[in-house]
């Protein structure tokens, strides 16, 4: 699609954006929206809304027009009641990705959504569960560069009827150090724009390649887990995690296991059982890949 | 917190059908279809709550019984410990007491 | 909405052809809650929603929204099914039955009404008699008064002029329990025979659980619904009078009016009857009121001209929906309390903070992109 027609339809709210399974119906008033749109998103698929049913729906918009009128703010409004930080008008890019997670998260419930990173080879799939600030979308964008192809930095999402990972490859969101990290082995023609002083310090995305894009139908069978522990000089350290235990941190990561129940329950418990799952503990970034990578000889992967 | 009221001879059942058991390492993983909860139970709890699955029982007889099964003498398992566990499993609303107790207005 | 909306999502009517008006149908569904209800009146086979009557382009996309639907509304109803069976836990061996109501029954006796549709609490009823001993036994396990309303003004409010206990909260599951002893408030101008319907009450097989009988659901459903300042969902309000009405046997149907005048439900008749013709064409509620025009001594209440317009204005979303609904939401109290009560009732729910948050952690396991 022209960018001039992004922009038009993105204005009016007639903009849907498809990623593999995912269509998403995207407005907005804010240049910045816009911008991020053309750039990072540049190889994804827009199509003119025509009252097709989509899965999620976007408005970046001003919190209210006095508000709007003071200081220059945006939020992003996933269409339901949703307690949102307003931010700088200048943060589209950061509204709109959160936006989008948390219309994924809390609409979707014919899949089991974890909170974690996904990357996949021909062999299978890797499920990087962390806590924010753990470095997954870090351990993400690393393994892309290491043969994987990005599921997504934000979501594993499984199937309920055979518990595979299913693409979602979004932009991979980086903070701070770890924007310079990435650039340093993908080469900045892949990393946006930084934004500067966001509400967890600087923002840049890192873009989904064309391949991961096309390939967004093809589900993976998760075979690895990883826990990834960042501790500031930490020794570098691999233990391995039981399925018990994976099982439990797994629901915990989930944004929806008890809304969907049983078929969830079943999903955990396999792939718990069916993959392996380690916990790895690590200072810095070549540390996190080179525990990777002895993982993965030992392995499947 | 109790789940309701109870007596010393209780009899109490559970129910097979509401339970989807996922066995690993020496604990079991039950996802109870009333609730919708998953609850990880160790040995003790998954022997009694097996036990109930086929016949109804007070606490004694599961003790007894429980004892049987694991090889356990009453120091490993007394019956305190055994009552503790029953409590846990109505909570969770596994079990409940089977329905030929009889009403008391107290 | 459309005027033929209410139909289609009952099944009366097939789901529009024109991709447009689906569209807009559905979110207007998804909006009122009723998407798993929809789901349900369109599925061929009631336990596969899946298989909806293909009826657009977009059906394979539609069939999504359906299932997204039915797992959220499965998951409602899970929950309530548990309560009810917690509540019937707690009161094992004091001989209680209480009687479950609205959401709660309609899913427990597996009715129409109740498939797919979302709940967020039990409501249950027990004779005046029993209410304290109901009370300390969910005390026992585990309900406590909700932080909601547990301030002095909200308490003394609930406990002198409700026709319900404050809301409890249990503390381990978090769910919400309302306990009745009586269907109406003590101040209510419309006063419901609670005794009478409690009375005619039928016990679920199997449980220590009780269920309205269906003319007395249906003319509670129509109280609640109109009278009650309820209408935040108006959709979910009239598909369920829909459904309990037209399962309504010819019998039943014959002795409907005498029972409503019985129990004093002869006003919300008359407007669920209203609402019946008017956005589901239902012959039967045509026959009836038309036999009311003919009786002599049935007055048509002149109030339920004013409030079938304030429903209908509500139903379609035009500039004086709000205000209709603030209108509704006053009159429902209105309906239920002394002027300068209500007054006060009003100023200090407007000074409080709004209550619906989200899960306190849920932040806290942030999704920035």
């Amino acid at each position: 699609m022209l960018k001039s027609d992004i922009d038009k339809y993105l204005g009016q709210g007639r903009l849907v954006l498809s990623i593999g399974d995912f269509s998403a119906r995207l407005k907005s008033s804010c240049a910045s929206v816009g911008v991020h749109l053309h750039d990072v998103y540049r190889d994804y698929r827009f199509v003119k809304f025509d009252h097709q049913l989509h899965d999620q729906f976007l408005d970046v918009r001003p919190p209210n027009l006095l508000r709007d009128l003071m200081k220059k703010q945006i939020i992003p409004d996933p269409g339901f009641q949703f307690p949102a930080v307003p931010l700088p008008a200048s943060m589209g890019a950061l509204a709109f990705e959160m936006g989008l997670n948390i219309s994924v998260a809390l609409k979707t419930y014919n899949r089991l959504i974890l909170h974690a990173g996904a990357v996949a080879n021909d062999k299978g799939g890797v499920i990087i569960s962390a806590a924010s600030g753990g470095g997954k979308s870090t351990l993400t964008a690393l393994l892309m560069q290491e043969g994987f192809r990005l599921l997504s930095d934000e979501f594993g999402i499984i199937e309920l009827n055979d518990h595979t990972l299913l693409p979602y490859p979004r932009p991979v969101s980086l903070k701070n150090a770890s924007i310079d990290v990435i650039r340093e082995v993908a080469g900045d023609e892949w990393i946006s724009a930084v934004i500067k002083d966001g509400p967890k310090g600087d923002i840049a995305y890192r873009r989904a390649r064309s391949d991961d894009i096309a390939r967004a139908y093809e589900t993976a069978v998760p075979r690895l887990i990883i826990f990834p522990k960042f501790e500031k000089g930490a020794v570098a350290a691999i233990s391995k995690v039981a399925s018990a235990d994976t099982v439990m941190r797994l629901i915990a990561s989930s944004t929806n296991y008890q809304i969907i129940g049983k078929d969830a329950f079943r999903a955990v418990n396999h792939i718990a059982k069916q993959a392996q799952a380690y916990e790895v503990t690590y200072g810095s970034s070549a540390d996190a890949l080179s525990l990777f990578r002895t993982i993965a000889e030992g392995t499947v992967l | 917190m109790l789940a309701g009221p109870s007596q010393q001879d209780t009899v109490w059942c559970a129910d097979k059908a509401c339970c989807v058991i996922e066995p690993h390492e020496e604990a079991w993983y039950v996802y109870h279809t009333l609730s919708g909860e998953t609850h990880l139970l160790n040995f003790l709890s998954y022997e009694v709550l097996k036990l109930l699955f086929d016949t109804p029982l007070d606490a004694e007889a599961i003790a007894e019984h429980v004892r049987i099964g694991l090889d356990f003498d009453i120091e490993d398992c007394p019956l305190s410990l055994i009552r503790q566990t029953i409590q846990e499993l109505d909570i969770a609303g596994f079990i409940r007491p089977s329905d030929k107790v009889k009403f008391s207005n107290a | 909405m459309k005027h033929n909306w209410l139909k289609i999502a009952v099944g009366l009517k097939a789901l529009p052809p024109n991709p447009q008006e689906l569209y807009e149908f559905v979110e207007y569904a998804d909006r009122e809650h009723i998407l798993a209800q929809v789901a349900y009146s369109h599925s061929m086979h009631k336990e596969d929603i899946s298989s909806i009557k293909p009826v657009c382009a977009d059906a394979d996309a539609l069939v999504i929204k359906f299932d997204n639907a039915w797992i959220r509304a499965a998951y409602d109803q899970r929950m309530l099914m548990f309560e009810s069976d917690r509540v019937e836990r707690a009161l094992a061996h004091y001989n209680i039955q209480p009687t479950l109501l609205k959401g709660g029954a309609y899913v427990i006796a597996g009715h129409r009404a109740g498939q797919g549709r979302r709940v967020s609490d039990l409501d249950i009823m027990v004779a005046d008699g029993e209410l304290s001993q109901v009370e300390k036994a969910l005390i026992m396990a585990g309900w406590q008064g909700d932080e909601t309303v547990d301030n002095d003004y909200d308490q003394a409010y609930y406990r002198k002029w409700m026709h319900e206990l404050p809301p409890m909260r249990h503390q381990r599951r978090r769910t919400l329990i309302d306990v009745h002893h009586r269907l109406t408030p003590k101040t209510a101008r419309i006063e419901l025979a609670h005794e009478k319907m409690i009375e005619a009450a039928v016990k679920i097989e199997g449980r220590q659980i009780r269920v309205l009988a269906p003319t007395d659901r249906f003319l509670h459903a129509a109280y609640h619904a109109f009278y009650d300042g309820e209408l935040d969902t108006p959709a979910r309000s009239l598909i369920e009078i829909y459904y309990l009405f037209d399962d309504l046997t010819q019998k039943e149907i014959i002795h409907l009016l005498a029972r409503a005048r019985d129990i004093g439900a002869e006003k919300p008749l008359f407007m669920a009857l209203q609402i019946l013709a008017e956005y589901f064409d239902h012959s039967k509620a045509n026959d009836l009121l038309k036999a009311f025009a003919l009786l002599t001594g049935v007055q048509i209440p002149l109030s339920s001209k004013v409030i079938f317009w304030l429903v209908k204005t509500q139903m379609s979303s035009n500039a004086f929906s709000s205000m209709a609904k603030l209108f509704l939401y006053i009159r429902g109290h209105w309906m239920r309390m002394p002027f300068f009560m209500l007054l006060k009732h009003l100023s200090m729910k407007a000074f409080r903070k709004p209550t619906k948050q989200l899960p306190k952690n849920f932040l806290e396991n942030d999704l920035f992109g």
